[in-house]
């Protein structure tokens, strides 16, 4: 199967360097560096070095970095696409298990949590996630809240259809409700390693409450596609 | 209030809610958007349904009709979605004038 490993990255010009080695090292497929109109000189790097890369000349947000990495990679021919974040928190160790976790699925989610791990704010946010997942699709998810995931060939053409399919908890209730095929493997993550994340406390609550109220209130409620 | 006016006040806010809900299953909005319009509806609902807690309210405030209660919290509600949408629009410029310049750099250099 020909794959793709597509790395979201907004001004992640300080980690890119380290995330771009371990790939290289660890990986044999192809990667892709999407940078989301990023203003720390990330594109400037991407171009010195050589990588990958699409630039995105607006910051569109994950959503829509996600979607042009996707897009690209149905054009150019790959069956399955692996998302791998640019701040350096996914090692790049676990691709080969997560694409191997899609001969089941046709989305694979590395969790945190399928060992227990330690507990948190951030897990006892995903578990909340989880229940309302459990609620309204009957599938149970550790770690709902994890972008590193790998994409199979019906999830890649399901997830370009375009209009509101962001990598998030909300998109995946919908997608299991119109009979996609999810699947959990063990990873370990590590923090980021420079620069701040987006998710402040506040902008925490915001994106718990946004995403719950999606998934029991818009995705339970919205028609079904065919995969 | 008379009962007729109830009457039409609960059939109005739950036809608004229906209205909402057909747009959403046919997702014709971003989510986060559907999630303030079908909040917002099921709230006009209860409160047509359970007039009490409007009047509770007011009575706690000192405000002395309920409809005016009411009409604070809508117009508070709008005002804040405005003041939203004037943010989103403005980013939607500014992004418009960035992608069109862009596009008329990258014709320039593959004609």
């Amino acid at each position: 199967m020909k794959t793709l490993v597509i790395v979201p990255a907004h001004n992640e010009a300080e980690n890119l360097p380290f995330v771009t080695e371990e790939l290289r090292r660890l990986w044999p497929g192809d990667f892709l560096i999407v940078d989301d109109g990023s203003t720390d000189g990330t594109a400037a790097l991407c171009r010195k070095m050589g990588w990958p890369a699409l630039f995105l000349p607006v910051n569109l947000g994950l959503e829509g970095a996600f979607y042009t990495g996707l897009v690209y990679a149905v054009r150019q021919g790959y069956e399955a696409v692996a998302q791998l974040d640019g701040d350096g928190q996914h090692p790049a160790e676990y691709l080969g298990s997560l694409f191997a976790g899609l001969a089941e699925a046709d989305v694979a989610i590395g969790s945190r949590y399928t060992a227990g791990g330690a507990r948190s704010l951030r897990h006892f946010g995903g578990s909340l996630l989880g229940l309302g997942l459990r609620l309204t699709t009957g599938c149970r998810l550790t770690d709902p809240t994890s972008g590193f995931r790998a994409y199979g060939p019906r999830a890649l053409d399901w997830y370009t259809r375009g209009g509101d399919r962001a990598p998030e908890p909300d998109t995946l209730a919908w997608f299991l409700r119109c009979g996609g095929r999810v699947a959990e493997l063990p990873v370990t993550m590590r923090p980021r390693r420079a620069g701040r994340s987006y998710l402040s406390p506040l902008n925490s609550i915001r994106y718990m409450v946004n995403m719950l109220a999606s998934i029991l209130l818009i995705q339970f409620f919205r028609k079904k596609e065919t995969l | 209030m008379t009962v007729l006016l109830r009457v039409l006040l609960a059939a109005g806010a739950l036809l608004t809610c229906l209205w909402v809900a057909a747009r959403v299953y046919k997702a014709q909005a971003r989510v986060r958007d559907m999630v303030f319009w079908l909040a917002t509806a099921l709230l006009l609902v209860l409160l047509s349904l359970f007039p009490q807690v409007a009047i509770w309210f007011s009575g706690l405030l000192g405000i002395e009709s309920p409809a005016n209660f009411v009409f604070l919290c809508v117009i508070f509600l709008l005002l804040t979605r405005v003041f939203d949408l004037t943010l989103r629009l403005s980013r939607a410029e500014r992004q418009l004038e960035v992608l069109a310049g862009e596009m008329a750099i990258h014709e320039k250099k593959h004609p």
